[in-house]
């Protein structure tokens, strides 16, 4: 009997050892839904997608990080990136990342572009022309920095086809212009090619 | 008898928190360098792949780093990659990279490039994971 209570004991501390699902603070009723990996390689479609957007946010990062054309944080806009493959792209979103992470690294400074300039007039104008503000606490008109550089990209894409392969090959480039000079100061381009068969 | 079970239980409750504790990186290949191998976070099974060389420069201010990856074996071999970035004190700088999958052919080499987000990063580790075959 003795021995009997013992091996139970036994199974138990077992079942207790291996067991690995625990609950969580969550309220679902089944595994339907989960929260992913932002940063992991997305492989449902060989449309453009979230792994092509960071891929080539880093790599033009990285290459302006290390240019030494960007030298005394100088002040940048960015101007027209276009879309020129048959998809539906958000070229703005892929610059916003480029953005984001050259404004974090503190390498240059960004002024307002063109879409963002009506907010800054508007903003201005509410400021020195409503009558509610004290007088030295205003933005002064007149006072805004102008971009010495301006980013202008592109993306293209070359998509071939037959009856058990689709291979899809996209091309950013991004250039830097000076804009007193017009000269081309920087340009780098990265290439994604995505193979999908049946 | 009585001792004997004990001992039993002991064992296998001891082998059951084994199984339920499993190491945060896998082993890396023994012909790594061990000056190589203190950058890397290894993860899977993959012993014909090496990284024979990384090399780190600064650049602009931002730390810029190469590393050479090997594929010694007969089949080519899939596998995931990322730079993460630490500062002096180890901690991780930004979000980390994106992950990126790369194929390397049988018996060839690739250069995996990666560049600093801030100029206050003063170390990294390179994240491999490799696919099953």
């Amino acid at each position: 009997m003795k021995t009997r209570i013992l091996l139970a004991l036994m199974l138990v501390g077992l079942l207790a050892g291996c067991a690995t699902k625990r609950s969580q603070p969550v309220v679902r009723f089944d595994r339907q839904v989960n929260y992913g990996d932002a940063k992991a390689v997305e492989l449902v479609t060989n449309e453009f997608g979230s792994s092509d957007l960071q891929l080539i946010a880093e790599s033009m990062v990285g290459s302006l990080l290390e240019t030494e054309v960007l030298q005394g944080r100088p002040t940048v806009t960015i101007a027209t990136v276009r879309n020129k493959t048959s998809e539906y792209v958000d070229t703005t979103n892929v610059m916003n990342s480029i953005r984001t992470a050259l404004t974090k690294s503190g390498k240059v400074r960004f002024v307002a572009n063109i879409s963002e300039m009506q907010n800054q007039v508007d903003e201005l104008n509410r400021q020195n022309q409503s009558g509610l503000y004290k007088g030295n606490t205003t933005a002064r008109l007149g006072k805004m920095t102008a971009a010495k550089y301006r980013f202008e990209g592109e993306l293209t894409s070359i998509v071939k086809q037959n009856s058990s392969t689709k291979d899809v090959f996209y091309k950013f480039t991004l250039n830097l212009f000076d804009n007193e000079e017009g000269t081309l100061e920087w340009a780098d381009e990265k290439e994604i090619r995505k193979v999908s068969k049946r | 008898m009585n001792r004997f079970l004990n001992a039993c239980s002991a064992l296998l409750l001891s082998g059951a928190c084994l199984v339920a504790a499993p190491a945060l990186a896998d082993a890396v290949p023994a012909g790594v360098s061990p000056a190589v191998a203190a950058k890397l976070a290894w993860r899977g099974d993959a012993p014909d792949m090496g990284v024979p060389e990384i090399r780190v420069a600064r650049r602009g201010g931002f730390l810029s780093v190469q590393s050479d990856l090997r594929n010694g074996g007969e089949k080519d071999q899939t596998l995931y990659y990322r730079y993460r970035w630490l500062d002096q004190s180890g901690n991780q700088v930004g979000d980390g990279d994106a992950w990126k999958q790369l194929n390397l052919f049988a018996k060839a080499r690739q250069t995996l490039k990666g560049t600093a987000p801030h100029p206050s990063v003063a170390d990294f580790r390179l994240e491999l994971s490799f696919e099953a075959p």
